[in-house]
């Protein structure tokens, strides 16, 4: 009797401590799933694209943005400024700031802050992944700020900016968060990475870190100063890390997770079904492509590396890839096409006269019959000179798409007469030895920049287009580019990346897959997460649940 | 004379548990400098994320160049093992903060995450070897002793994902991953551990269950073992309870063995560990371990490979200890040599 009751009570308390363990009280919590770690949310060394998004929530900049899809571009609008007046050749801005942004110390965001920002980016010892990157300003040797030229103070919240003459100035070249001098000047500068100032202060922004825990979770809470404070700001936002892709949809659909990106096309329809989730698609700013290795005047190369010099051996293998298939198929057309590296988001440039190439294999094995490459032993491959057209083509593992896109290249170019061995690697090494320019062929990816950004990709030379990774080199090309970076009127400028477009699709530099779609799945409980080609979490502060 | 003798003896302990312990410290050298030697020759980039398109093409340069992967091989495994002896594993090239902070974060986790599997298995086989040798012959018996060795030959990734689907996506009863809930903190103390249980459950699971399979099948061998040797047999003969033999002579005669392959178990359990974390999003060792990897971030992989070696090779050398304690034959061995 004795026991039965024993085990009755034991029963009784397990059942109370589970009644007890009431679901978690979301009202002013949101979870933001993400798949990949979070490294830093210092400003200086943010390097993803989220970690600089979430870093934004914390240290607020000059300027903000927005995408106005109408002009099919940015917009910019103040954030610490008050006004912003340019002189008018763009040489240099005048800008005054808000009076009412403190530090968590109590004192005003000064220019000394704005100086002291620019000054440690722009650092070689700080070693900030905005080093080198101020084309438009006045630089020392060693590539940092010259400040004295560069800044102009007026008084305390007013200074003006100088920028190299003719050059094309914009908002984005003040874009930078504001962090605190008072905070950041007592750390040294070649420790500024592993100083931990960032998780102990907060900002100007409408958050600020309240705990971190290293491959789980940052969590932000809302600050009460900041100049997007409000009493509707969310209290709580909490970017949880789960990198496989399987559980977040899982999290999503048990409503752990309440928004999260990168959802497969397979499952959206069915996430839509649910009809708790909005799904909005971020298009526009990332591609895949098929890159060639075109060697041109490069002297050590064989003849049989050099497969890929002759843009009109490019164009074949283009039209021998049926592409819209992919598309299709394995994205379910949540993408679409493309002839060039300018997206249509972009619609102010786009040339709407270059067209994506058709799948054609009649016209490509016209081409490559025509550059000599004929099947004449009869073993179902073209030849040339007792060569065999073809090559090994490399792409990095764990990413379903390009192994999809790898076989459908290999059976659609099998078709054309070409023969591709595949070599799926690491990651790393993958990408490694993409960057020492180790392939033939492979198969990535680029995100593009906003504003768009076309040099460091396009350019024949190496220094100032790391991203040119398959040699590509034009004259015309070059000239256009260098051109970009000078003040031009809108129409000069437009015209001129139409131009580009075109000289771009002709010689098919590269082969341009398709245009990659991000579904962002959202918790209907969520209002006003506004998703823009810029960024999916921004503004957070404007968020509301219902 | 006697005196003399103790002496001599108490010397020859010593030297025996010393050169063990060289021998440990050989071993440990060996696997430091092979992983710092295997990280250098393997393909990969540390510095990696700094190669793009929309960086400086200096920023790649100077990064690497803080690391110290500009200099020669031979002159970073000297600097390497002049700041191991100094306690300075270095700054993480991803985190950007101390090695030694970021295991300091993670290991409690998995040396409790281990230890409370390490619990579960002991506790478990035991209940298990209770009940079957209560029961001969029972179902219980016979169903383990047929699928003990497909258990067994389960890795951990393939127990993990069917419980995954059959439990979190199936019948949603336990979370698919992460230690605790989102709003932990604002819990009660029954919430907390509430909270712990469900979370943990599966991944306890998951690891545990080989290591239960290991422990039976080890123990009721031994056991089976014992119980044919004479002085059992003639114990029970006698008219000596059966229970109480078994408890006070079987058991205790069994489990010694066992200790020797303790020290392996823990290496298999940090192995699972490694595993069970990354498939259940655990913030321990072993996912640090995984993403350190991916990423080529030197430092810490060797910081990671540091504690987890210090850790098997100072329970190896605690088995090895117990044994030369109580294995007369390996201390026979030892004076012979």
């Amino acid at each position: 009797m004795k026991v039965i009751l024993n085990k009755l009570l034991s029963i009784c308390l397990i059942l109370v401590i589970c009644l007890s363990c009431n679901k978690e009280d979301k009202s002013n919590l949101v979870v933001i799933g993400l798949e990949n770690e979070i490294q830093t949310l210092n400003p200086l060394y943010t390097m993803s694209e989220v970690e600089a998004n979430i870093s934004e929530l914390l240290f607020l900049g000059l300027v903000g943005h927005d995408w106005d899809y109408g002009k099919g571009e940015p917009t910019s609008f103040p954030v610490l400024a008050s006004s912003i007046e340019w002189e008018n050749d763009s040489s240099s801005v005048l800008i005054s700031l808000r009076n009412d942004v403190k530090w968590e110390n109590g004192k005003d965001l000064t220019v000394d802050d704005v100086i002291f920002s620019f000054d440690l980016y722009s650092d070689k010892s700080v070693q900030s992944r905005f080093y080198g990157t101020f084309y438009n300003f006045y630089l020392n040797k060693d590539l940092s700020i010259d400040l004295k030229k560069t800044f102009e103070i007026i008084n305390s919240h007013k200074f003006r900016i100088n920028f190299l003459p003719n050059r094309n100035t914009s908002y984005y070249d003040f874009d930078y968060p504001i962090l605190p001098k008072y905070l950041f000047e007592k750390v040294h500068r070649n420790n500024l990475a592993s100083s931990d100032t960032i998780s102990i202060t907060s900002g100007t922004g409408p958050y600020k870190i309240k705990e971190w825990k290293k491959n789980q979770y940052v969590k932000l809470i809302a600050t009460s100063n900041s100049i997007y404070s409000s009493p509707t700001q969310i209290k709580e936002l909490v970017f949880k890390i789960v990198p496989d892709y399987t559980s977040r949809l899982y999290q999503l659909k048990n409503n752990d997770i309440d928004l999260t990106e990168f959802i497969k096309p397979e499952d959206v329809e069915n996430l839509a079904s649910l009809g708790r989730f909005i799904l909005k698609q971020r298009t526009g700013r990332e591609y895949d492509y098929l890159g060639l290795r075109a060697y041109g005047a490069e002297s050590n190369s064989s003849a049989k590396t050099r497969l890929f010099d002759s843009p009109k051996i490019r164009k074949a293998i283009s039209l021998a890839i049926n592409r819209e298939s992919i598309v299709q198929e394995h994205l379910r057309n949540k993408g679409s096409l493309m002839s060039n590296p300018v997206a249509p988001i972009f619609s102010s440039v786009l040339n709407k006269d270059v067209i994506p190439l058709p799948f054609n294999l009649n016209e490509a094995k016209l081409i490559l019959n025509s550059e000599g490459w004929n099947d004449s032993n009869n073993d179902g491959f073209l030849d040339k000179n007792g060569i065999t057209f073809s090559f090994t083509l490399s792409f990095p593992s764990g990413n379903p798409l390009r192994e999809y896109t790898a076989i459908r290249i290999q059976n659609n170019l099998k078709a054309a007469g070409i023969k591709v061995e595949l070599q799926s690697l690491e990651p790393n090494v993958f990408f490694e030895k993409m960057f020492n320019k180790q392939f033939e062929a492979w198969l990535a990816g680029w995100s593009i920049p906003v504003p768009l950004n076309l040099k460091p990709y396009w350019h024949s030379d190496p220094k100032l287009a790391p991203g040119n990774i398959s040699s590509y080199k034009n004259k015309r090309v070059d000239e256009i580019l260098n051109t970009l970076d000078l003040r031009l009127s809108n129409n000069v400028r437009n015209n001129l990346i139409k131009e580009f477009q075109k000289i771009i699709s002709e010689d098919q530099p590269v082969v341009f897959l398709f245009w990659i779609d991000n579904s962002v799945a959202i918790n209907s409980r969520l209002r006003n997460v506004k998703v823009t080609p810029l960024a999916t979490i921004q503004k957070c502060w404007e968020w509301e649940i219902n | 004379m006697l005196g003399m003798g103790n002496k001599l003896r108490m010397k020859k302990k010593w030297i025996e548990i010393l050169s063990i312990f060289f021998s440990y410290v050989f071993t440990f050298w060996l696997l430091i400098s092979m992983i710092f030697i295997l990280l250098r020759l393997s393909p990969g980039d540390p510095a990696l994320k700094y190669l793009s398109p929309q960086l400086n093409s200096h920023l790649y340069d100077y990064v690497k160049n803080s690391y110290g992967l500009d200099k020669p091989v031979v002159e970073q495994y000297y600097l390497f093992i002049y700041n191991l002896f100094r306690g300075d594993f270095g700054i993480s090239y991803n985190y950007r903060v101390p090695v030694s902070s970021m295991i300091m974060e993670t290991a409690p986790f998995t040396i409790s995450f281990s230890l409370v599997s390490f619990i579960i298995q002991v506790a478990i086989s035991m209940w298990v070897i209770f009940y079957v040798h209560k029961h001969k012959g029972n179902w219980l018996e016979k169903s383990l002793n047929k699928i003990s060795l497909f258990l067994y030959s389960l890795p951990t990734m393939t127990i993990g994902l069917v419980l995954i689907y059959i439990f979190s996506i199936q019948l949603g009863l336990f979370p698919l991953s992460d230690v605790h809930s989102t709003n932990y903190d604002e819990l009660n103390f029954f919430q907390k551990l509430f909270d712990l249980v469900k979370h943990l459950t599966l991944p306890l699971i998951t690891l545990s269950l080989p290591g239960i399979i290991i422990f039976y099948n080890y123990l009721h061998g031994n056991i089976e073992a014992t119980e044919r040797k004479s002085f059992i047999r003639f114990m029970i003969a006698n008219g000596f309870d059966k229970n109480i033999v078994f408890k006070k002579h079987v058991i205790p005669n069994s489990i010694s063995p066992l200790i020797s392959i303790l020290g392996t178990e823990l290496g298999i359990l940090l192995g699972g560990a490694v595993i069970t974390e990354t498939l259940f999003g655990l913030p321990g060792l072993g996912r640090l371990t995984v993403s350190a990897i991916l990423t080529r971030d030197y430092p810490l992989i060797i910081g990671c490979v540091f504690f987890s070696g210090v850790f098997v090779l100072a329970a190896n050398f605690l088995a090895d200890l117990y044994k030369l304690k109580h294995d007369v034959q390996l201390r026979e061995n030892f004076k012979n040599l």
